[in-house]
């Protein structure tokens, strides 16, 4: 009797968390292609473009060669071992050109796995900082680094690393010292599959006051990517296996959150940009998940792209109130696999992923 | 320890349909907004462009009005309100209002219009109109011949069948000859339980002029159908298991031979295949659930999406391998539950079942 109860009770538990996991797994969730217009790749980024920062000039800067093997490598393609990580300048007022590698510090050559990327403009200066989210092999670090336009290199200015910091995800620059930073899981091994079958939460998010960190979110899963609003007042933050953008109120300076809305996108988002000229947040999705870790086990094999834009109709203290969703561009994976990133430029948008090629397209419809 | 049994048989049995079911369901799909260039609805059509039809020169035929005869209990009782029309729109003067086209005498009060198709003759120009008309009694094909100068239809014959059991869509194959498919069997209530239980209860029918005979049998949720350019192949939707499937036709006989099954990821309604790129266009549902709540209230918004399918094999097969690509998304709030897409020189039509019919010019 006891053992038909507790054979009973897991046949639920595990219909239940299997029909959870199966909605944002989009079985069956075809890469439909459209274009916003013209659309083509940019050399020479064929090994990964998981994040994109770009400046208030359209100068964009791309992680790229994401190692993923510290993350489960029997999972992955063993071929992610063979990736270099890098950063790449790609300039929207010059678009024809290629990307360009930007050379990174000696600190950080053969120790660079980058994944989510922000960065901060000095309005006097005009002095660009990046902040990188770094998988070494000792650890999860955020690297900040100074960008000398001249010579397309990067300075290091600081290291940080942190006992909080478990699986790093995305960055967000508060100033030259801190920032904010999300933990995507609590183990970086292979373990890490058991927090969504379990529905675990232990991830959490995290303020670097240039200090101290502390966890500003705890008991969470699955955070993922984290801009800011236009006016400094919301955070906004990806969940991508419940298909979620949340919007968080912040007090600046303590860095405290408060959640004040779901919206509940239909597709696993994956990182989001805060435009700051509309207001609208782009986000590089993954129609299926399902497909996404079938590539991400063999290169080869495509997965499905979608870039959605969430436009704001709200008032200007609550833009999200009601909203607006469109979904400018879609591929089957033949162009690019896997988008992870979406940022838009004057009428143009560049598309990155976490382990295939950059799309650069104009927007005209 | 039997009725357990019997309780755990029908508890697994209706698990596996809400399996089955629900990628075509889509509870969590989205309705996103995308163009192909500028789009705007086409008036006055507000009660629904359930099906188009093109000729080659660009002229368009829309059925509209129809009433649903499912579970009309459930239905927005505005929808009992429609009238049953058919409107010609000019793709070569897309700036023009869609027209009513003139009715025969002996349809006017009598008409319920679902699918529609045309033949025109090559040489003499004349145009055939062939409408599934969901009579009081009945459903029937309506064969009319359209008179240009006057805008009108007269009828040349009404096609009765005790083979029409829920017709669905017509494909004209000759000026007297057509496909019909029928999407089940049950009208009304009953409609509902076919469907969650799955019955295969829909056919294909031929009428070569003279007789009807069953060209595809016992099969479940079919829908829409369209001819290749050749002539050769037919392709026909099913709805919930998101596919269209292919057949070869049989010149001696008109019968079906299947070829093979295109799966398109969504629910999809109407199929129009372009004669000049032979891609195929789709009215979709990307919310089978939100389509439901649609029905029973009009006012909320049902999203919509249009699929092409364009072919990349070779001449024998075609349709070996495919792109699958999607032009148009909306939430519901320009157009919703799309039904049919048809292309014409870089422009685009797309109807609903109960709804408005866009116009888009495409740039992209």
């Amino acid at each position: 009797m006891f053992l038909k109860t507790v054979a009973f009770i897991l046949l639920a538990f595990l219909v239940q968390r299997a029909w959870k996991l199966s909605l944002g797994f989009g079985t069956s969730d075809v890469g439909y292609i459209n274009r916003p217009g013209p659309c083509r790749n940019v050399a020479p980024i064929e090994t990964g473009s998981e994040d994109i920062a770009v400046t208030s000039n359209g100068l964009a800067f791309i992680s790229s060669g994401m190692q993923l093997s510290d993350m489960c490598s029997s999972a992955v393609d063993a071929r992610f071992s063979q990736f270099v990580g890098r950063i790449y300048v790609f300039d929207f007022q010059n678009s024809k050109q290629d990307a360009v590698e930007v050379s990174l510090p000696k600190e950080l050559q053969y120790n660079f796995s980058p994944h989510g990327i922000d960065l901060l403009e000095d309005s006097e200066t005009g002095e660009i900082l990046l902040f990188v989210v770094n998988h070494r092999k000792i650890g999860e670090f955020v690297e900040i680094l100074s960008y000398q336009p001249e010579s397309r290199s990067l300075s290091m200015v600081r290291s940080v690393t942190h006992e909080l910091f478990t699986s790093l995800n995305d960055v967000l620059a508060i100033d030259r010292n801190s920032f904010l930073v999300s933990n995507d899981a609590y183990f970086r091994s292979c373990w890490r599959i058991l927090e969504p079958l379990l529905g675990l939460r232990w991830c959490n998010f995290i303020y670097f006051d240039g200090t101290v960190g502390q966890s500003i979110i705890e008991n969470g899963h699955d955070f993922n990517s984290v801009a800011l609003s236009r006016n400094g007042k919301q955070v906004y933050l990806t969940r991508p296996s419940e298909m979620k953008l949340e919007i968080y109120n912040r007090s600046k300076g303590t860095e405290t959150l408060k959640l004040h809305q779901s919206i509940n996108v239909g597709m696993a988002v994956d990182n989001v940009f805060s435009d700051q000229s509309t207001g609208d947040l782009w986000l590089g999705s993954h129609p299926s998940l399902a497909l996404l870790t079938k590539h991400l086990s063999d290169i080869d094999l495509r997965a499905p792209s979608q870039v959605i834009r969430i436009q704001p109709l709200g008032p200007q203290n609550d833009p999200f109130n009601t909203y607006k969703l469109f979904s400018p561009f879609g591929d089957d994976g033949e162009l690019v696999s896997g988008s992870s990133s979406a940022v838009h430029f004057k009428d143009k948008l560049l598309i990155g992923t976490v382990a295939h090629k950059v799309a650069y397209c104009e927007v005209q419809s | 320890m039997i009725l357990k049994a019997i309780v755990l048989l029908i508890a697994l049995f209706a698990l596996q349909r809400v399996w089955q079911l629900s990628p075509g369901f889509g509870i969590h799909s989205k309705g996103y907004i995308h163009r192909p260039g500028p789009c705007r609805t086409v008036k006055p059509i507000q009660t629904g462009s359930e099906d188009i039809t093109l000729t080659d020169n660009g002229i368009a035929f829309i059925s509209s009005g129809l009433r649903l005869n499912l579970c009309k209990q459930l239905f927005d009782k505005k929808i009992q309100q429609f009238t049953g029309r058919i409107y010609k729109f000019n793709f070569n003067d897309p700036a023009h209002a869609a027209v009513e086209v003139a009715l025969p005498r002996e349809l006017e009060k009598d008409f319920n219009p679902h699918g529609v198709s045309h033949w025109k003759d090559a040489s003499s120009d004349e145009l055939w109109l062939f409408v599934v008309n969901h009579r009081k009694d009945n459903d029937n094909v309506e064969v009319m011949k359209y008179n240009h100068e006057l805008n009108s239809l007269s009828l040349v014959r009404s096609v009765q069948s005790t083979m029409f059991t829920s017709v669905n869509d017509i494909l004209a194959v000759g000026p007297k000859s057509f496909y019909a498919s029928n999407d089940g069997y049950f009208h009304g209530c009953l409609r509902s339980l076919e469907v969650v239980v799955g019955l295969a209860l829909g056919s294909v029918v031929f009428f070569d002029g003279v007789t009807a005979s069953l060209v595809v049998q016992r099969q479940s949720d079919l829908n829409s159908m369209a001819l290749s350019e050749d002539g050769t192949r037919l392709f026909l939707t099913k709805t919930f298991e998101q596919q269209i499937n292919i057949f070869n036709i049989s010149k001696e006989n008109g019968n079906l031979m299947f070829d093979r099954a295109i799966d398109v990821g969504v629910s999809i309604d109407n199929i129009y295949a372009d004669p000049v790129s032979e891609d195929l266009w789709l009215g979709a549902h990307s919310s089978m659930y939100l389509l439901s709540q649609h029905m029973t209230n009009l006012d909320a918004k049902a999203p919509s999406k249009v699929v092409r399918v364009h072919p990349l094999g070779l001449e024998a097969d075609r349709f070996e391998s495919y792109e699958l690509h999607s032009p148009f998304g909306d939430d519901g709030r320009l157009i919703s539950r799309s039904s049919s897409a048809v292309y014409y020189q870089e422009q685009m039509l797309v109807g609903s079942i109960s709804d408005t019919l866009v116009f888009c010019d495409i740039i992209v």
